[in-house]
């Protein structure tokens, strides 16, 4: 005969249909003689019944009216803050021109490494097209993605390099100032190196 | 999982409408679905805010996702495969959840001789380790079966089903000892 505990082992998988029939009928001859283990099985029996039967709460016709309506102003907001982090980079690039033209100005000969000659020259620190700017942004989220976030997860991304409180100073057509582009655009540079 | 076949097949005629630019199918998809996520999130948190939230957010990726949604699984499957893995990513700070009986305008029916009985195994169950508790909840509530279980969470059907059995046991070990600890009475 089945030992209790080796008996009370195969209750859950009895119970679920997930042993063989030989290993069933094993168990159903020792719950017929072990009044312990019988009862260890009607409980086992009774707690999944008490979840199958446990009250599926609805939190009723008000809440599900909303829900929906909440649902779509997630999901503008985060197609906006997507809009949002793309218009800042481009001002963000913008900025970077100007204050490049700043610079050549006060310079009245440039810089061998800004005339594009001479020796060994360091990386250019140069302003960045839209294009570049909407290429690092794709690269950030892409290294993201190899460094294990979930594509799915996107959004989070767009959170951490794109803190809340930073759009916050959009307005309603998701426009920032240049300043502030340029703040979330260093913020970008810095995370990358 | 107990999927009406008709059922499983409006959701794929819903998510082809979808992706050819139909956004009200969406819509659609979400209110065919949304109490049943919403269920699985207070089974797996505890509490109607976070289950609110588990099933908001479940539907934003889903909507975000759903252009890429290649349709090897239900969509039933897959937004459950979303919300499960938000659940586990989700940190749950003990003791600040509202107990069913507690949130405001549940509808609830935990009155009569047993309600003391099953507020213990719900609290049993919110005590299982993360992984039991989305196995229980997948298998018991969800009705799922273990192929399913697997591919939703991304585990064994070895694995699977041991830990449901596990989940099965530990849950016992939770409840009041009404006659005994496992193990006594050899
Ligand atoms: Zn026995």
């Amino acid at each position: 005969m089945l030992a209790c505990d080796a008996a009370r082992d195969r209750i859950a998988p009895w119970i679920a249909g997930e042993i063989d029939l030989q290993a069933g009928r094993d168990l159903e001859a020792h719950l017929g003689g072990c009044p312990d283990c019988s009862a260890e099985a009607g409980r086992i029996r009774q707690a999944l019944a008490i979840l199958e039967t446990g009250e599926a709460p609805d939190p009723g016709p008000l809440y599900w009216s909303s829900f929906g309506p909440r649902l779509r102003a997630r999901i503008a907001a985060s197609a906006r803050r997507r809009l949002v982090l793309r218009l800042a980079s481009v001002a963000a690039a913008a900025v970077a021109v100007a204050g490049l033209a700043v610079f050549q100005i006060r310079l009245p000969s440039a810089p061998p490494w800004l005339a594009g000659g001479g020796r060994a020259a360091p990386p250019a620190p140069r302003a960045l097209t839209v294009a570049e700017a909407e290429a690092r942004l794709g690269a950030l989220l892409r290294q993201a993605v190899a460094e294990g976030q979930d594509e799915s997860d996107l959004d989070a991304i767009l959170d951490e390099i794109a803190p809340l409180d930073l759009l916050d100073a959009a307005d309603d057509l998701g426009r920032i100032s240049a300043e502030e582009g340029r703040a979330l655009f260093e913020e970008l540079l810095d995370e990358q190196v | 999982m107990q999927v009406d076949p008709d059922r499983q097949d409006g959701d794929e005629r819903l998510v082809a409408r979808f992706v050819q630019g139909d956004e009200s199918a969406f819509d659609d998809l979400v209110a065919r679905h949304r109490i049943g996520i919403y269920r699985l999130g207070f089974r797996l948190m505890g509490s109607h805010e976070e289950a609110d939230d588990l099933a908001q957010e479940a539907f934003l990726r889903a909507y975000k996702a759903l252009r890429r949604f290649r349709g090897d699984a239900s969509f039933r499957t897959w937004i459950t495969r979303i919300a499960i893995n938000l659940a586990l990513g989700a940190r749950r700070p003990r003791g600040a959840t509202v107990p069913l009986e507690d949130a405001p305008g549940l509808q609830c029916a935990a009155a009569g001789p047993d309600a003391a009985l099953k507020r213990q195994v719900r609290r049993a169950v919110g005590d299982l380790p993360n992984r039991q508790r989305q196995v229980l909840v997948l298998k018991v509530y969800e009705g799922m079966k273990f192929t399913e279980i697997a591919q939703i969470t991304g585990i064994s059907i070895g694995t699977a089903k041991a830990t449901f059995f596990q989940a099965v046991r530990n849950l016992r070990g939770r409840l009041a000892p009404a006659g005994g600890a496992p193990g006594e009475g050899a």
